[in-house]
């Protein structure tokens, strides 16, 4: 990104310089974005007896799914590495730090309205349906949940700890605490995964709930703690990426924003963990 | 400045517009996709006319033929109703993921940066992604056809238990949630641009009270983009989790309610009427302004007016479903809540009206689709009154006269919106001026079209003709006719429209920075570079003017 708005007053020696080359990235990924969908349709069986003919084949579906995976990654990688080369072209690194920044915090409005989608769903079931719930006494929630919510409060704290301390210059020290909030919030996860497979055992699973209560609770509490445990996990992989770029030497001068921007997903996550935390095995 | 050291890759021809960066281009090939795409609905639309205009179809004849122990008679969906219900389905589903969305998408990605006097979008490469998504969302969505079931075909609403059927045999309605989740995300990448691009990129000196308004508009439907996508994915997921992973959002016998999936897919639906529309609202005011040689009539009372639309469009989403037995108080508020939108757009169609009176008026042709536009959504915009109101909402419910309004604000509003757009900025766009004689043309063929078109369906509707049905009573085959007509004309119109802009490509460059001549009073920054704009768009900024600000 170069510094779009041109000043006015005295011309600019040329204008050219402003104007960042192509890019081929956008393009390619749109071509693991047709692959994957046709993959997952493969994998679940409907495409079977379609015209699609070869696709409906599940291994195909497993080559075009994971094929387009890392494709994607690939592209991903691609765009990275030439939004670094570039960076050079940027003229005001404020005014972009600033954008990317109003980015970021845009995009978490988006991700409330999605997790606002799956509240309204909750509260709406709750107002609705009174045996809306877990079924009285069988194992849902207890202390290990207590103990995962508390460790990842711990985490967004020690993020902002890593924040200030990078901002203060204190490298060494932000590095450590960056670790040990990517540490506390894989144990959180670690913990969800373990629950999920204990309630699943029991036979509490996305499509029935069990000893017979509602099934779609069954299907809101996967769907809203998955989608909270991919949101986790996806900021585990920016905090891993600071944390990497930390030790290759970067953020020593006024770029900050990859650690603003991990650091503020991570608040982000915790926020919507309390109110799913509340949400889920509380309110019933 | 060591951009001059720096190798940079420039690609040429071909490859430059598929590499683009530059949202001069993105915003051509959106509205190149969007000319395309919308011949192709209307063609969808054409087999949903044929289909009732064919006298077989008629009621009596399909009675008479069962009755006599026949088949059904000769029509183009008889044998085949659920061909029918694909076509409905995909109609909308194309002209509003593909045309009116990315219609305004791709016009602000062009025209807004020019405005607000910057180089580019805020993220250059994350543009490209925008418009490229649209690609694989498409390739879902057609591919669907070919797939054994056939393609979606429980209307753009998606309404369970319809929505369910033939899970895990047919993946047509599975492709389409991928298909609205790929469009959506392009959606809120936009959007996010936007956002940013406006609050962070103007030139100096032009504070929030001097945006001109097409930009003021693209800013608050980037908002209601940005909060409303992500639940329309969210609504449509909860289908596809109960179609293929044995989820129970939405089966009431498992706890889950069918009906709360309406009230989710409507939060974000009603708002994504203004999506449709809002940016049109804001460019129409420069249209206007233009050919009446006049400044906006009350610039901030229309920035105000486009936010309480905004923010007014998130609460009245149940107007669209007082038949499904709410209670009555919530019924209550989302009738005068909808009905107290019709202020702040009654605002707006005053401004128009004022800043036209007394003026030096030009009847150009986006002038003539201006005023068209005025006229048409005025009555779509009544009909919308009627709809809000609970008890003629509910004798009205899923009739023609449903099908009617909402086709005169996206055909007769959206729609000329987007063509009298299309006129004003073409020249600047691409250089080349358009004939105003075939332009004229167009705008008369497609005006009487609309109104043949759309103001028959509200008397079939309150006549009681269901909407979705490929059949019905004999009473409404003159009334249906008249509206085939009026498709035939509005198609004819369109198809000379996109000739017109696919032969203007074979002139030479002949307009100049400000073909149209309005600049003296408007001074809008877009006039102030050349036509087309370099890569760049402005070497320096012309200066904002003092004493009148670029209120326009
Ligand atoms: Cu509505």
């Amino acid at each position: 990104m170069s510094d779009h708005t041109p000043s006015s007053g005295t011309a600019h020696a040329d204008p050219m310089s402003h104007v960042p080359p192509g890019s081929i990235w956008p393009l390619l990924v749109t071509i693991p974005l047709v692959a994957m969908p046709f993959g997952v349709l493969s994998l679940l069986g409907v495409l079977k007896g379609s015209p699609v003919g070869p696709l409906a084949d599940p291994q195909v579906g497993l080559v075009l799914l994971m094929g387009g995976g890392v494709m994607f990654l690939y592209c991903l990688m691609g765009w990275c590495h030439q939004i670094i080369r570039e960076k050079t072209i940027a003229h005001d690194v404020v005014q972009q730090q600033k954008d990317l920044q109003l980015f970021v915090l845009l995009f978490l409005c988006g991700e409330f309205a999605a997790f606002g989608a799956i509240f309204g769903f909750f509260f709406h079931r709750f107002a609705q349906d009174p045996s809306f719930g877990p079924v009285p006494g069988m194992h849902f929630g207890g202390p290990l949940v207590a103990l995962a919510t508390f460790l990842l409060l711990s985490s967004s704290v020690t993020g902002e700890f890593a924040h200030h301390l990078l901002q203060a210059g204190r490298i060494g020290l932000a590095r450590i605490m960056f670790f040990i909030t990517i540490l506390l919030g894989a144990i959180f996860l670690g913990m969800t995964g373990h629950e999920w497979g204990e309630l699943i055992q029991r036979g509490f699973t996305p499509g029935a709930l069990a000893e017979g209560g509602p099934a779609a609770f069954a299907a809101a509490f996967y769907t809203g703690t998955g989608f909270h445990a991919l949101h986790v996990a996806t900021g585990l992989v920016l905090l891993f990426m600071v944390a990497m770029r930390l030790e290759a030497g970067a953020f020593r001068g006024k770029r900050h924003f990859a650690a603003v921007a991990a650091t503020w997903y991570w608040h982000f996550v915790d926020v919507v963990w309390v109110a799913l935390f509340i949400t889920v095995y509380v309110v019933p | 400045m060591t951009a001059a050291t720096l190798p940079i890759k420039r690609y040429t021809g071909v490859m430059d517009w598929l590499t683009t960066v530059d949202h001069k281009k993105i915003g051509l090939m959106y509205i190149w996709l969007v000319l395309v795409m919308a011949i192709v609905g209307g063609a969808l639309a054409g087999a949903i006319r044929v289909q009732l205009a064919t006298p077989g179809a008629v009621w009596e004849a399909v009675q008479a033929a069962s009755l006599a122990g026949q088949g059904a008679p000769a029509s183009l969906f008889s044998e085949n109703r659920e061909l029918y219900n694909q076509m409905v389905t995909m109609h909308a589903s194309v002209m509003i993921f593909f045309v009116l969305i990315p219609g305004f998408v791709g016009f602000a990605n062009y025209i807004v940066p020019l405005l607000i006097g910057a180089r580019d979008m805020a993220f250059p490469k994350m543009n490209a992604f925008g418009f490229w998504l649209l690609v694989p969302s498409a390739v879902l969505m057609f591919a669907s056809f070919f797939v054994q079931g056939g393609a979606a075909s429980s209307g753009w609403t998606a309404y369970p238990p319809l929505s369910l059927q033939g899970a895990g045999q047919n993946p047509g309605q599975d492709m389409w949630v991928l298909g609205v989740h790929l469009a959506g995300m392009s959606s809120i990448l936009a959007a996010i641009n936007f956002i940013v691009t406006i609050a962070n990129m103007r030139a100096p000196g032009m504070g929030w009270d001097k945006i001109p308004l097409f930009a003021w508009a693209t800013f608050f439907t980037s908002i209601i983009q940005l909060l409303a996508t992500p639940v329309l994915a969210a609504a449509v997921t909860m289908v596809l989790l109960d179609r293929n992973f044995g989820t129970s959002f939405t089966k009431a016998s498992s706890g889950g309610d069918p009906v709360l999936y309406q009230h989710v897919f409507w939060t974000y639906s009603h708002p994504a009427v203004y999506i449709m529309i809002l940016p049109g609202f804001g460019a129409i005011s420069h249209i206007i302004a233009a050919f009446s040689g006049k400044r906006v009539f009350g610039y901030l009372g229309m920035v105000l007016a486009v936010g309480c639309i905004t923010f007014l469009g998130f609460l009245v989403w149940a107007h669209h479903m007082f038949s499904v037995g709410m209670p009555t108080y919530l019924q209550a508020w989302f009738m005068y809540a909808s009905l107290a939108i019709a202020v702040p757009t009654g605002i707006k169609v005053f401004s128009w009206l004022a800043t036209m009176w007394g003026g030096n008026i030009r009847f150009t042709v986006p002038m003539l689709f201006a005023i068209g536009f005025i006229s048409m959504f005025v009555f779509g915009g009544i009909g919308g009154l009627v709809l809000a109101m609970v008890p003629s909402d509910i004798q009205l419910h899923d009739t023609y006269f449903v099908v009617g309004h909402f086709h005169l604000a996206m055909v007769g509003g959206s729609v000329m919106l987007l063509m009298a757009m299309c006129y004003y900025w073409w020249p600047k766009m691409t250089g080349r001026t358009l004939d105003a004689r075939t332009g004229t043309w167009v705008f008369w063929l497609m005006l009487v079209g609309v109104i043949l078109a759309f103001m028959p369906m509200h008397l079939t509707g309150i006549l009681g003709m269901a909407r979705r049905v490929p059949v019905y009573y004999g009473d409404f085959k003159i009334l249906n006719h008249v509206s085939t007509l009026g498709y035939a004309l509005t198609f004819v119109s369109s198809l000379i429209f996109v000739a017109q802009l696919a032969l203007s490509y074979r002139r030479k460059p002949d307009a100049g920075a400000d073909p149209w001549g309005v600049n003296g009073v408007q001074q809008t920054f877009e006039w102030a570079t050349s036509s087309p704009p370099p890569v760049y768009n402005f070497e320096t900024v012309p200066p904002i003017p003092v004493a009148d600000p670029a209120r326009h």
